[in-house]
């Protein structure tokens, strides 16, 4: 007979366990979830920045450092000469890379032209044919990504174009590339073409944009890099392909921070569903509890019999959990791939992150069964025999409103912290104390949740007792009956409600403030440009669109990409007197007059806040930029709002100084003021009408607007995505509380039904409930999420350094309050039905 | 019968309720039972019968005076020991709810074997034994909501018996059932006590009931007003006219 060893203590808690299953399953399907979302954020960030890797290796493939020039005019082919004749190098190829678009029949498709000599080219860099052959020295073909070619419909031994300064070249398809080596570069968007093509179609004679190179065996690279970069000169960048990938990580640091903090946002309400199932199984089985007490268990066995059921359903949650993150990991990084523009698609598992997520379930589990095992200890155990031994601790009720209190205190007053420039250099820890603060606040909402419930839960119960008559009176005083849980679960609705107001603050913030931006530096009806990012136009035809009817006044920009000691920036440069005309740049510091005057002047700059908060620099500081002079000091003479950087780091001077500086003076973009009267919509199809053949991307300032703003949405997608799990979470929480609450009270139930109560009155009451339960947890979310958005602006701000002011998310508030109450009566549906259908009898005899 | 009592209770009080009104339900009542001793306990609804039962057996802490089981003192003792002193000396039976639902019949028995750790040597047949006693063999793997009031009373007797516990304190344990159950459930008690030298106190107020025991003591209003010793043939005429003088 094997009853006795099987049961001991653990087995009567896994005989718990498998009987209430749905319950089980609902609680573990929480650690599920919190795990999961941990793992697949780790494994989303770490894939993220090893397709990042994965994209400079095949730029570089196999060389151990690259050439950059000083501008994107690319250098002197003579140089490649030069890397070659230094010790040590024992290849080095030429390049030249350059964003363009490939027209195949009618599709599009933005794609990076690589100029390659395909004698060399091989040594350094891995081109596997899925068919046709590889090129020939000079001819009008290109090798293509297999896949490319598959989705713009085209085949081997087509004809396709491919644009170059602003002009569609014709090019023969000779060979499709396998996804590997080659075939990945910039994601499997690249197009090899012969050098001396990509030379002719860029007017690039003679000039190289890129030189690869590998050190002979034995030499060091470093010592390589350091000779190179002697030998051409400071305007030069010699560098190895690690520090690429370190600049990526900074770049996507923004990204990642923002999806751990929901990732522990996830955990935090994952957590929340645990304690509030052991809250529940306390409550359900203090009658069983005081019966082993009476028998003899010690408090320490009672509590041992809650937390070993928590162990189990940790363990079981965290192993399926990290199934769950590799599979909820894919969608991540779906949206991730639109958010950095650049396929994110081999899934990477940070072993750290595999150990932390699995971790950080169990012990989240074990701390929130904790707090309701001790209770469990405290069952007395006459609670066996009584109806119900409700004995609240008011010691606890008082250290949970203190801790509460003090909670909410100090996350609203972490919100109203300085941002990142009253910090100075710890600006980082900005982040910090904006991400704990929502965490205290949060935190402190839930503990002090029961508290609030009773007086909150009176705004809906009124309206409920007026419509719904006896059966809302009595779904009203069942929730003021039992605070604690109607807490609970409110507090779920809360969470999950902060966390949508977060990202809706954040997005709605970040829209209204790039569109004031739009609208007050930009002030321009419509916008020119080429559609690949670097197509430049000449002074000549900047007077032809000038001549264009309808047009009042035009100024030309161009952006020049340029290396500030290590890192490479964007140098807008501008004409001042007619850029002024158009824009009022916002300028956070500086004389305005006097900045203006001076960048007129040269050897001045603005820079934008981001980069300011960024690296702690203030009106009056230099910064060195690598010129074709080699490197330049600049003043900076004003600090000015800017959203259209990469990552926002942006340098503005003058035209004057890009001349003397880069040797420039084209265009890559105009900005046109229409005439009184002349709708921008006409003069943007007049122009593009009229150049049709130069591929150029014109937007009246509606449109713009319009991309920025989907641009924007774009960006945040990926938080959507961990929004409705934690609205999952919610319901679930709801669910189960309202089971249990039904449990709880099957007697009850069943006594009403034998009075008279019809199934339909019993269904009512408990969704009622459900709605006012869902009304308070709206509230409590809408009230932390107006905080908690304020925080994830300012922590965004810190991060990115941009400079954001805060906008209360008022529609989506209140459609938010509109979900909560749906889904927390959807979440209702099956506990009032299995209510309603309670088996009167059975419900009377027993439990 | 020993000579020192197994569970002695000195001016026992217990007073409910903590601020608003407050409810004396036992008023220094002085109890002392003998090893071996089958007691009943009578008295009117609300006379602090089940309260008396709960401090003897350490469920509850009293308000005021001592109780002992043999030489060890109950009041005073920490949760801890009070627990572990309950493990081994005192099985309970009470009168609704006796069972923990997720465990079958067979697995309800062996808990306080379970909880204690060791079980017994001899155990299974003791199980088989008590089964047999309680004829309830066939349902043995049932849980309790398969099971009738009365067959998860009977069920609850022989979880009492199982470690063969010194002291077995039941309130109204024959509540729930028909005449003939009821009987064997009391000579089941009557026949342990008597082999086993288990002292059983009984709370009961059934007369009949009550006449299997040695001595009835009778409660009112929270103090013990008569005791009755029992053994004649007119026990039952006795426990009777007892009650009267009670009011009950
Ligand atoms: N937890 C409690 N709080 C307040 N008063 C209580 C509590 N438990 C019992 N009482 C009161 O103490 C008195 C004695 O109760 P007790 O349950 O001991 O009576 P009893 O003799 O067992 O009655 P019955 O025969 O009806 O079971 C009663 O007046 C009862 O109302
Ligand atoms: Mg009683």
């Amino acid at each position: 007979m094997e009853v006795m060893t099987t049961l001991r203590l653990s087995s009567l808690a896994l005989r718990n366990l498998g009987t209430r299953k749905a319950r089980t399953i609902l609680t573990t399907l929480g650690v599920v979830l919190g795990v999961a979302v941990i793992l697949a954020v780790a494994i989303t960030n770490r894939s993220t920045i090893d397709a990042f890797r994965a994209m400079i290796d095949s730029i570089t493939g196999k060389a151990d450092f690259w050439v950059n020039g000083p501008s994107t005019a690319g250098f002197s082919e003579a140089k490649l000469a030069e890397v070659r004749r230094t010790p040590g190098v024992a290849v080095a190829i030429p390049g030249i890379a350059r964003d363009s678009t490939l027209y195949a029949g009618k599709r599009r498709e933005s794609v990076q032209v690589a100029g390659i000599d395909p004698r060399v080219d091989r040594k350094l860099r891995y081109f596997k044919l899925a068919s046709g052959r590889f090129l020939k020295s000079d001819e009008p073909a290109a090798l293509v990504p297999a896949d490319l070619a598959g989705k713009k419909k085209f085949k081997l031994g087509d004809k396709v174009k491919l644009t170059g300064a602003g002009v569609k070249h014709e090019f023969k398809v000779i060979g499709l590339l396998r996804d590997e080596g080659a075939g990945r570069f910039m994601g499997g968007n690249a197009v090899f073409i012969p050098l001396k093509q990509a030379q002719s179609i860029f007017k690039l004679k003679g000039r190289l944009t890129y030189i690869d190179a590998k050190v002979k065996t034995g030499v060091s690279v470093k010592a390589a890099v350091g000779r190179v970069s002697r030998r051409l000169g400071e305007s030069f960048i010699v560098e190895q392909p690690e520090k690429r990938a370190e600049a990526v990580s900074q770049m996507l640091k923004g990204l990642q921070v923002g999806l751990s903090f929901f990732g522990t946002i996830a955990m935090f309400v994952g957590g929340f569903l645990v304690y509030n199932t052991f809250t529940m199984v306390v409550v359900e089985q203090t009658q069983e509890m005081g019966m082993v007490r009476a028998l003899g268990a010690t408090r320490g066995q009672v509590v041992a019999l809650v937390l070993i059921q928590a162990v189990v359903l940790g363990i079981i949650g965290s192993v399926l959990g990290v199934g769950a993150g590799v599979a909820l990991a894919k969608v991540l990084m779906s949206y991730v791939s639109k958010t950095v523009e650049l396929p994110v698609e081999s899934i990477s598992v940070p072993v750290l992150g595999l150990a932390g997520a699995v971790g950080v379930g169990l012990l989240v589990t074990l701390l929130a069964a904790l707090q309701p095992a001790l209770a469990a200890g405290r069952v007395s155990p006459l609670a066996a025999i009584r109806i119900r031994a409700k004995k609240s601790s008011k010691a606890l009720a008082v250290l949970r409103v203190t801790v509460g209190c003090l909670g909410v205190t100090a996350g609203v007053a972490a919100s109203f912290l300085p941002g990142p420039e009253g910090l100075g250099r710890y600006a980082y820890l900005s982040v910090s104390i904006h991400e704990g603060g929502t965490f205290l606040l949060l935190l402190g909402a839930a503990l002090l949740s029961p508290s609030l419930a009773k007086p909150l839960g009176y705004i809906f119960a009124a309206p409920i007792r007026l419509l719904f008559g006896q059966t809302g009176k009595l779904a009203a005083a069942n929730l003021t009956r039992n605070p604690g849980r109607t807490a609970a679960t409110a507090s779920a609705v809360m969470i999950t409600l902060a966390m949508l107001m977060s990202v809706a603050g954040m997005t709605t913030s970040f829209k209204r403030s790039v569109d004031r931006w739009v609208d007050k530096s930009l002030g321009a009806d419509v916008f020119v440009s080429g559609r690949s990012s670097d197509a430049t136009y000449s002074k000549r035809f900047a007077d032809k669109l000038r001549r264009v009817k309808g047009v009042k006044d035009l100024t030309m920009i161009r952006f020049v990409p340029v290396r500030e000691g290590a890192r490479e920036v964007l140098f807008r440069a501008i004409e001042p007197t007619s850029y002024r005309r158009f824009a009022t740049l916002q300028f956070a510091k500086g004389d305005k007059r006097r900045a203006w005057l001076d960048l007129a002047r040269g050897d001045h700059v603005f820079i934008s806040t981001v980069m300011a908060n960024k690296r702690g620099l203030k009106v009056g500081d230099k910064i060195t930029l690598t010129t074709v002079k080699g490197r330049r000091n600049f003043t900076i003479s004003a600090i000015a709002v800017d959203f259209g950087g990469e990552m926002g780091d942006m340098i503005v001077g003058s035209r004057k100084d890009m001349k003397k500086y880069f040797h420039l003076d084209d265009a890559g973009g105009f900005r046109l003021k229409v005439a009184a009267g002349v709708r921008p919509r006409t003069v943007a199809d007049r122009i593009k009408k009229k150049y049709k053949s130069m591929d150029l991307d014109v937007q009246d300032i509606q449109e713009f607007k319009t991309m920025v703003d989907g641009r924007v949405t774009n960006s945040f997608a990926v938080f959507n995505v961990l929004i409705v799990l934690a609205a999952v979470v919610a319901m679930i929480s709801v669910f189960n509380s309202l089971m249990m609450n039904i449990l709880e009270r099957r007697r009850e139930l069943g006594i009403l039904r034998a009075v008279g109560a019809t199934r339909g009155q019993i269904g009512l009451m408990n969704l009622l409930e459900a709605f006012i339960t869902g009304g308070i947890g709206g509230i409590l979310g809408l009230a932390v999420g107006a905080v908690s958005a304020r925080d994830t602006v300012n922590g965004m701000n810190t991060l990115t350094g941009y400079d954001i002011s805060f906008i209360f998310p008022g529609k989506i508030a209140a459609i938010a309050l509109l979900i909560a109450l749906v889904f927390s009566v959807l979440a209702a549906a099956y506990p009032a039905r299995r209510a309603a259908t309670l088996e009167i009898g059975r419900a009377l005899q027993y439990e | 019968m020993g000579l020192t009592p197994i569970l002695k209770a000195v001016a026992l009080s217990k007073t409910y309720g903590d601020g608003g009104v407050e409810v004396a339900a036992l008023k220094e009542a002085n109890i002392e039972v003998f090893e071996g001793e089958f007691i009943a306990i009578m008295g009117p609804s609300g006379s602090g019968k089940s309260t008396l039962l709960h401090l003897l057996g350490g469920l509850d802490y009293a308000t005021g005076g001592r109780i002992f089981i043999r030489d060890i003192e109950l009041t005073g003792l920490s949760d801890k020991r009070l627990t572990l002193v309950r493990r081994a000396n005192v099985g309970f039976v009470f009168q609704f709810y006796n069972l923990l639902p997720t465990l079958t019949a067979e697995e309800n028995v062996l808990v306080p074997m379970a909880i204690g750790g060791k079980p017994a040597p001899g155990w299974q047949d003791k199980l088989d034994g008590l089964f047999k006693l309680i004829e309830l063999e066939g349902r043995r793997h049932h849980r309790p909501d398969q099971l009738s009031g009365g067959e998860q009373q009977r069920v609850a007797v022989a979880r009492a018996l199982i470690t063969e516990p010194a002291i077995i304190l039941a309130d109204e344990p024959t509540g729930n059932l028909d005449r003939r159950h009821g009987r064997e459930i009391l000579e089941l008690l009557k026949r342990s006590a008597a082999e086993m030298h288990q002292t059983i106190i009984m709370v009961t107020h059934d007369p009949g009931a009550a006449a299997y025991a040695d001595r009835v003591i009778f409660l009112s209003d929270g103090a013990v007003v008569k005791e009755l010793k029992l053994g004649g043939d007119d026990d039952i005429e006795a426990i009777i006219t007892g009650l009267k003088e009670l009011g009950d």
